[in-house]
């Protein structure tokens, strides 16, 4: 059908208004997607912040609890050493002191009193069995600083609980130390501390020593306390900043960290808080799947608008446009694509369109006018044509017959009544004869012109020298008599119709021999020769000639330069070659001098596809 | 009527042309044998009378003279009436006219003329041609044997 459909499918689509509206809605929603993103990625970072500095918080919170207990461990500790039931060592006394205090005391797990050498001799909750402590580390520390010792945290030999010894001593008058006192603090709050603190699940609470020593860690405390991991980045970090935020995998969670000391003198410990990354980024991922939700279904709505929409915006107003042109290439010129027109370029080009198409439409108007003008003329040049056709007809015939009649009964009367004629008489039947005669061939000649409007060209190569030769040949034999001069150059061959070319070169020659009849050394010569695009022939003579000016006359039907009685004649010679040789597309004209001769020059083109410019309108009748 | 003696049908209007005509063919004695037809429905009624009538001149006729322009009916249709009847279209037809018209001979030919003859101007010619015609057609062509 047309030239579009033949287009492969795949250009035809991607090609498609409607597709690239969609691209364009495309291009629009990756921006929004990178925003989506960008937001997460800022989120998140937030979202770290927030959770190290909960975990800071949390951290910061539990050091100050601690150091509140070792401040009220270490109060009470200077109390009970200037109590008496210490100072003078009374087992059951202090025992009974003791049992009090940790019952009033939950984070005191045990008190206890024992002498310098490591005997204990007082304890709450009370041992059945004599026990020596002077091996302990805390033990010989506190006998060495004499001052408040925090040990390292043991799972309690009397409670089996993680406790975290404590051990202070006891001065005599003299400064000696008389007795020790230690006590095992509790540390199993912390775990039950974080448990409360309303943490992510899986967060972790470590308690380190400035040497890396594990005192507490919850969840799992019996695995890592008492463990010496300075090697962890983590705790690097704490003991060189003291304070602050990290991250960092623990038991291959990778985590957030918020880390605090604890203020002077209990500054060897540190405090950190650890909460899973995937709990901090829980929430914003959860936004990050909302938000790709909510932009998922946002784009599926606007890629949807832009497919219909387009279609009714874009692609159906297309259509209708398009299918509008298809019916105006058709040819059906009053299609129009408005209005009412739309607004916007749609709008503009329908109404550009209309305008092309009054403008076709217009023309075609025109040119149809124009077209049934040339036909009417067409038509009245046929009638002209025809009458012309029966008026040569009439000629031919009801002007011949009477004339032969004339002539006829005039010879009769010439032959066979002369006797009955004087002199006189005769010479007018003579003057009778000759002009019938001319008559004759007056209307010979007018029929050969009107026959030459008509007759088909029977084009075809043809020997001009030959044609020349044989025509002066003929024409010779009606002066055999006469002397003269005759030259033949060659003749190019020339296409054209055999007859009517003989036709031209008989009235040439026959020209040229008549009116070089008055020369005693006449001189005919034929010639030719190939030009550019078309074939030159002449014919030259050295007889009477002619003036020039009247050159725009010798072709013309019935024109004479010569009387009558000079020259015969009809005066259309001219006329039907001109005639013949502008129905073969080629040109005709003469030069001459009075005195001194004439040139007849016409041309053939020597294309196959020669102008025949007027083929004959009237047709056969 | 005795038609057995009539061997050519000259169909003419022209009455000049007539006498010319039976003038040439005096001298070749053949000026007897003719019957002329003033109009091409006067030569049909000839050729055709009512009845059964018209079969002597049929048999006898050597030839017929044609002019083409006549009044009432035209040559052309005489010609077509002849040479379409089983009982004419044997006899020999020559075209005598004026006219030198290509579409007229080839017309002619075409509806089964025998021979197209421009008549001659000149006295001498015609006279010439018309006594050759005569004495070809009757004299020396053989027709039909009756």
């Amino acid at each position: 059908m047309n030239s579009v459909n033949n287009k492969p499918q795949s250009r035809i689509f991607f090609g498609s208004l409607r597709v690239r509206a969609i691209a364009l809605v495309l291009l629009a929603i990756f921006p929004l997607l990178g925003l989506t993103f960008y937001s997460y990625l800022e989120q998140r970072k937030e979202a770290i912040r927030e959770v190290q500095r909960d975990a800071i918080m949390v951290a910061r919170n539990v050091a100050k609890i601690q150091e509140t207990l070792f401040q009220s461990a270490s109060q009470l500790f200077q109390t009970l050493a200037q109590l008496p039931q210490v100072l003078q060592k009374n087992p059951a006394a202090c025992n009974l002191l003791f049992n009090r205090v940790i019952e009033n005391h939950e984070h005191f797990l045990s008190l206890l009193a024992a002498y310098p050498y490591g005997d204990i001799f007082a304890s709450a909750p009370r041992s059945s069995k004599a026990i020596n402590v002077g091996d302990q580390p805390w033990f010989k520390e506190v006998m060495r600083n004499r001052d408040m010792v925090i040990g390292a945290p043991l799972s309690g030999r009397i409670t089996g609980r993680y406790s975290l010894p404590l051990a202070f001593p006891v001065h005599d008058q003299t400064g000696k130390v008389m007795a020790v006192l230690a006590s095992g603090l509790d540390l199993e709050w912390l775990g039950r501390f974080i448990m409360q603190a309303n943490l992510p699940k899986y967060s972790i609470l470590l308690m380190v020593d400035r040497r890396g020593k594990v005192m507490f860690r919850y969840p799992d405390p019996q695995k890592y306390i008492g463990r010496q991991l300075p090697e962890i980045d983590l705790i690097k970090t704490m003991i060189s900043k003291g304070e602050g935020v990290a991250e960092g995998v623990i038991s291959g969670v990778p985590r957030l960290f918020g880390f605090a000391r604890l203020s002077a003198p209990f500054q060897d410990l540190q405090v950190a808080v650890g909460i899973p990354q995937a709990a901090a980024f829980a929430s914003v991922a959860h936004n990050l799947k909302r938000n790709l939700i909510i932009l998922g279904l946002v784009s599926l709505l606007v890629i949807a608008a832009a497919w219909f929409g387009s279609g009714f915006i874009i692609v159906r107003p297309l259509k209708g446009l398009e299918r509008v042109t298809q019916q105006l290439a058709a040819g059906d010129l009053t299609v129009r694509a408005g209005p009412p027109y739309r607004s916007g370029e749609l709008g503009l080009l329908a109404q550009d369109f209309d305008r092309m198409a009054d403008a076709i439409q217009e023309r075609d108007n025109r040119l149809k006018q124009a077209a049934a003008e040339l036909n009417k003329r067409v038509q009245e040049l046929n009638a002209a044509y025809q009458e012309l056709e029966s008026f040569s007809y009439t000629v031919a015939h009801d002007l011949r017959a009477p004339l032969r009649a004339i002539g006829g009964f005039s010879r009769i009367l010439l032959e066979e009544s002369s006797k009955n004629l004087d002199a006189e008489g005769i010479r007018y039947l003579h003057i009778i004869q000759k002009d019938i005669k001319k008559m004759g061939n007056l209307i010979d000649d007018l029929l050969t012109l009107s026959r030459l409007g008509r007759r088909e060209l029977r084009v075809r190569d043809v020997d001009m020298e030959d044609l020349a030769r044989s025509v002066f040949a003929e024409l010779r034999k009606k002066e055999p008599e006469r002397d003269l001069k005759v030259i033949f150059n060659s003749l190019p061959v020339g296409r054209g119709d055999w007859d009517m070319l003989r036709q031209v070169l008989e009235n040439l020659l026959d020209n040229a021999l008549k009116f070089t009849r008055p020369r005693v050394d006449a001189v005919i010569e034929i010639g030719g020769e190939v030009s550019d695009r078309e074939n030159i022939y002449w014919v030259k003579d050295n007889g009477v000639g002619f003036e020039m000016e009247y050159v725009p006359k010798l072709f013309e039907v019935f024109q004479r330069l010569h009387p009558e009685g000079e020259f015969e004649g009809t005066g259309m010679g001219l006329a039907i070659v001109q005639r013949i040789i502008q129905r073969h597309g080629g040109r005709v004209w003469a030069a001459g001098k009075v005195g001194e001769g004439a040139k007849f020059c016409f041309t053939l083109p020597q294309e196959e596809a020669q102008g025949e410019t007027d083929t004959p309108v009237g047709g056969q009748t | 009527m005795s038609h057995r003696r009539v061997n050519i049908l000259l169909v003419e209007d022209n009455h000049q042309d007539v006498e010319l005509i039976l003038r040439a063919l005096q001298k070749q004695n053949l000026g007897g044998k003719v019957k002329v037809a003033r109009d091409g429905a006067e030569a049909l009624a000839i050729l055709f009378p009512p009845g059964q009538n018209g079969t002597d001149l049929r048999e006898s006729l050597k030839v017929i003279f044609l002019d083409l322009k006549l009044p009432k009916v035209s040559g052309l249709e005489v010609l077509r009436a002849i040479k379409t009847d089983v009982r004419t279209q044997a006899i020999p037809v020559v075209v005598l006219t004026s006219s030198p018209q290509e579409t007229d001979i080839d017309e002619c030919y075409h509806l089964g003329a025998n021979s197209y003859i421009v008549k001659p101007l000149e006295l001498d010619d015609f006279t010439q041609a018309i006594a050759q015609l005569g004495s070809y057609w009757v004299l020396l062509n053989q027709t039909i044997p009756q």
